[in-house]
């Protein structure tokens, strides 16, 4: 086997680097994970809402991507193929968290001493800052109540920009209702943006 | 959100996906322009997409996902 410099690792494509991988460079595996871990814990993010989880996922679905390495065939991008397991371990994880059952510990009204906590805001921003933030919030609220349906498709293409063709791999879905779903997935995140800002014109 | 005709005609809903991503030659575009302009409730929709995609355009930068050279 030839010798390949990390720096020639580094340039090459995800799909070179699952061929070295797959031909015993552990090193390419490592550069995999770098480019995509970041983009897969913000792309997991929008399933969870959870910052512990997806970081469980990301490691769970590049445990998978090491260990299943010499099923991934060069048909397919490897994108598109990491993707596919990723979602289908988030929906699992929401499938268990659903089954567990729910505890909530509720303040004591006969306990002077158990009163909500005082913390320093440490998180005082300038106004444009502060209404970036705000922007971004409403964003990421707005984000989280579209349904599943939408809001899967619209992260695959606006946030993660993959193609037509690879959500539809990934979605399984046919490439009609994969459009159909972004646009409209757009549409109802701008009416749920507006009605931040306007709410007496919710309309039904 | 009111039905309207991108929901049940896959032609019209390739052109709104072409038109958003910039992808219509001028011809295309002014036709399809000409569409909406007769059509109230697709032009509301295609103005809301376009605008929800600007937003999630804005999102994506914000939290600065990684490029990936593919």
């Amino acid at each position: 086997m030839q010798a390949v410099s990390k720096a020639e690792l580094n340039k090459m494509s995800d799909e070179d680097l699952m061929e070295k991988f797959q031909s015993g460079y552990e090193e390419a595996f490592n550069i995999l994970v770098n480019r995509y871990q970041d983009r897969l814990h913000n792309f997991l993010y929008r399933y969870t809402h959870d910052h512990q989880d997806c970081e469980d996922l990301v490691q769970e679905t590049f445990f998978r991507v090491f260990r299943s390495r010499h099923s991934y065939e060069r048909i397919a991008k490897f994108s598109t193929w990491m993707y596919t397991i990723a979602i289908n371990l988030a929906k699992s994880l929401y499938k268990k968290k659903k089954r567990m059952t729910k505890v909530t510990i509720h303040k004591d009204p006969d306990d002077s001493e158990d009163r909500p906590m005082k913390l320093e805001d440490t998180g005082i921003l300038p106004d444009d800052s502060l209404h970036e933030k705000m922007c971004m919030d409403q964003l990421e609220e707005a984000l989280e109540k579209l349904s599943d349906d939408f809001r899967e498709v619209v992260v695959l293409r606006d946030i993660q920009q993959l193609s037509y063709e690879e959500i539809s791999e990934i979605a399984d879905l046919p490439m009609g209702t994969v459009k159909s779903r972004i646009n409209r997935g757009r549409a109802q995140l701008q009416e749920l943006l507006e009605n931040y800002v306007y709410p007496e014109t919710i309309s039904a | 959100m009111k039905p309207n005709a991108f929901d049940s005609d896959s032609i019209l809903t390739d052109f709104l996906t072409d038109y958003l991503d910039g992808n219509l030659n001028r011809a295309e575009q002014q036709s399809f322009e000409e569409y909406l302009s007769e059509n109230e409730d697709e032009r509301v929709f295609a103005r809301k997409a376009m605008k929800g995609k600007k937003a999630l355009a804005r999102f994506a930068d914000k939290i600065n996902v990684p490029s990936v050279t593919a």
